[in-house]
């Protein structure tokens, strides 16, 4: 093997005569960018898996006509069943690789056996990145170049060991990724001084990196959920008690695009408003959670003492509270629910839990409150509704649980025949 | 709420169970003399009072929808406006055909248009099977016992349940049936 063309690592490292062959055909076969730059490659050893690799780049007009996607672990036994999964067309993730590499991303660290077993004429198999490399095969502009981790004589226990540390990753939760999403916006900081403004957050705690979390950090999305839906119930000009309002969740592991339209225009901690119906919101899961946490019954469940932090109770509490900006007397009741409650908790977590419409529900449900779908939220909206009129007494209570549901249910159905009228 | 009271869910689901029971007596031939027009003549009657159970339930339902008008109000509450003999209007029980209110639930509460709903089997069934059960519960002079038999049990019985889960996914848009495990 010519010394041009390769380097190694630590000279001391003795390579077979197998390897050594593979590794020169891979040179004078492969039109790799650094055969055209004359560049010499560097080969290093892996000393876990004792396996030859190099990191090269190649053009995509190079790169397509050699590359076989459908690697297998046991070419001589198994050459029928394929290594990588199933390709995702329609997963996002891979929608956005596409659009990127049209836009000429180049991306980097394909996993790549070099090969000539079996199907010799595409001896570049994939073993980690398939998605990456359809991406380039499709959408990339053929100049374009790509980063290549090649591995040489590899055996079966080899190859597999290879594509799975290719292939793992540690889950990242989707509410980091909010929080760094956050984090990119400008001007900084509306959210996490809203957050400190009414109370969700101590000054210089920040939001959670996970929904579950030992401190009961709210998350992003919780927080982003409380301002949209807040504005979405005070821009409703409709009358809210005949419709089926369902108000929404804002979306996870990024941006929510409507919460980004509002970040836009509003400063969250200077709207008196907002920052009044927060204030309140805490006011509600303070006592909720301090009644939850000493009372027989309720303080065993997490989930009752959580209640108000409830992704589907903080869109509709907040979206009853925008709503209502129009109507102060029952603003007013809906605000003092923590205190009407008296020496209860103001959310009835038992009652919200213990409910159930027999022949709307599912025998799986398990209460209100627990689930984040439209009509878990849209039934809260109701009930807050409910609660705010004079008539409907002090606390929430099975009765008024029973009739709100219904409300919405009957709301709901009557809107769905208006449609086709 | 959850409970253990009998709810009329509960009792539709249990005229549903004992048809199919009685059902496979009758096909299995697991009946003494008699006992089969006995069997289906209780299909037909728990087949249309499991479905008039179930209007109901969804009419308990409508009931609470705002915005609509006192006609539609009063028909769901069976109720009409007639004048009394003081030459004011009050309101009167008025019964109303099963059929006729099937109709309504569709028509106001879903997105199924009655003009293409009127020419399909399933409303060609419900209205033979509405005939045998009247035939059952107002029985007159006329009567014709030859239409209580397995074929007529057996089709009665799966209109019924047809036109419950026909309801169920198209008024209450369920994902999931109360009817079907």
């Amino acid at each position: 093997m010519s010394s041009k063309k390769f380097i190694f690592q630590d000279k001391k490292i003795k390579i077979d005569s197998d390897t050594t062959k593979i590794l020169d055909d891979f040179f004078d076969t492969i039109p790799t960018l650094e055969k055209e730059l004359e560049k010499t490659l560097l080969v290093l050893f892996d000393s876990k898996t004792k396996v030859f690799y190099t990191l090269c780049n190649i053009k995509k007009k190079n790169f397509v006509g050699l590359v076989d996607k459908n690697a297998v672990i046991d070419p001589d036994l198994q050459e029928d069943y394929k290594l990588n999964r199933d390709l995702q067309p329609n997963n996002p993730d891979f929608k956005e690789m596409q659009n990127d590499a049209s836009k000429g991303r180049q991306f980097t660290d394909i996993v790549v056996e070099y090969n000539k077993q079996y199907k010799p004429d595409r001896p570049l198999k994939i073993l980690g990145g398939q998605h990456r490399a359809e991406a380039i095969e499709q959408k990339s502009p053929d100049e374009s170049v790509h980063g290549l981790r090649i591995y040489f004589n590899l055996d079966k226990d080899k190859r597999a060991e290879i594509a799975i540390i290719s292939n793992t990753n540690i889950d990242i939760s989707p509410d980091l990724l909010d929080r760094m999403e956050e984090q990119r916006l400008d001007p900084p900081n509306k959210l996490r001084d809203f957050a400190y403004a009414i109370g969700l957050l101590e000054k210089g705690k920040d939001f959670a990196d996970s929904r579950v979390n030992p401190n009961n950090l709210p998350t992003v999305r919780m927080a982003r959920t409380f301002i949209v839906n807040f504005y979405k119930g005070r821009e409703y000009e409709e009358d809210y008690d005949s419709d089926a309002l369902e108000g929404m969740i804002c979306s996870s592991s990024g941006m929510d695009s409507d919460y980004e339209k509002i970040y836009k225009i509003k400063n969250f901690a200077e709207d008196e408003k907002l920052v009044g119906a927060g204030k309140k919101f805490i006011e509600l899961h303070k006592k909720q959670y301090k009644i939850a946490s000493n009372r027989e019954g309720l303080k065993q469940v997490k989930a009752h003492r959580m209640k108000a932090m409830a992704i589907a109770v903080v869109s509709a509490w907040s979206y009853v509270s925008g709503l209502l900006q129009r109507d102060s007397k029952r603003l007013s009741k809906f605000y003092d629910l923590p205190k009407n409650s008296g020496k209860n908790d103001p959310l009835n977590a038992k009652a919200m839990t213990a409910f159930q419409l027999k022949g709307v529900d599912p025998e799986a449900y398990r209460g209100l409150g627990t689930r984040t779908d439209a009509k878990e939220r849209g039934r809260l909206i109701t009930i807050f509704l409910e609660y705010s009129k004079a008539a409907s007494g002090d606390e929430i209570n099975p009765t008024l649980l029973d009739r709100a549901v219904r409300y919405y249910q009957g709301n709901k159905m009557r809107k769905e025949g208006d449609k086709y009228k | 709420m959850k409970s253990s009271s009998y709810s009329l869910i509960d009792h539709i689901k249990l005229l549903l169970d004992s048809n199919e029971w009685y059902l496979e007596k009758i096909r299995t031939k697991n009946t003494l003399p008699f006992q089969e027009e006995i069997f289906c003549m209780a299909v037909i009657s728990n087949a249309w009072s499991a479905l008039e159970g179930y209007i109901n339930f969804i009419a308990s339902l409508a009931k609470f929808a705002r915005k609509l008008e006192s006609h539609e109000m009063a028909f769901l509450e069976e109720m009409d406006w007639k004048l009394n003999d003081k030459g004011k209007f009050e309101k009167q029980t008025a019964y109303q055909s099963t059929t006729k209110k099937f109709l309504f639930l569709l028509e106001r509460f879903s997105s199924v248009k009655i003009v293409k709903f009127n020419k399909s089997r399933i409303w060609n069934d419900m209205k033979v099977s509405e005939k045998i059960r009247n035939g059952l519960i107002h029985p007159k002079e006329t009567i014709v016992f030859k239409d209580f038999n397995l074929e007529t049990a057996e089709m009665t019985h799966k209109t019924a349940k047809l036109a419950i889960l026909f309801l169920e996914k198209k008024v209450l848009k369920s994902k999931h049936s109360s009817f079907q495990s």
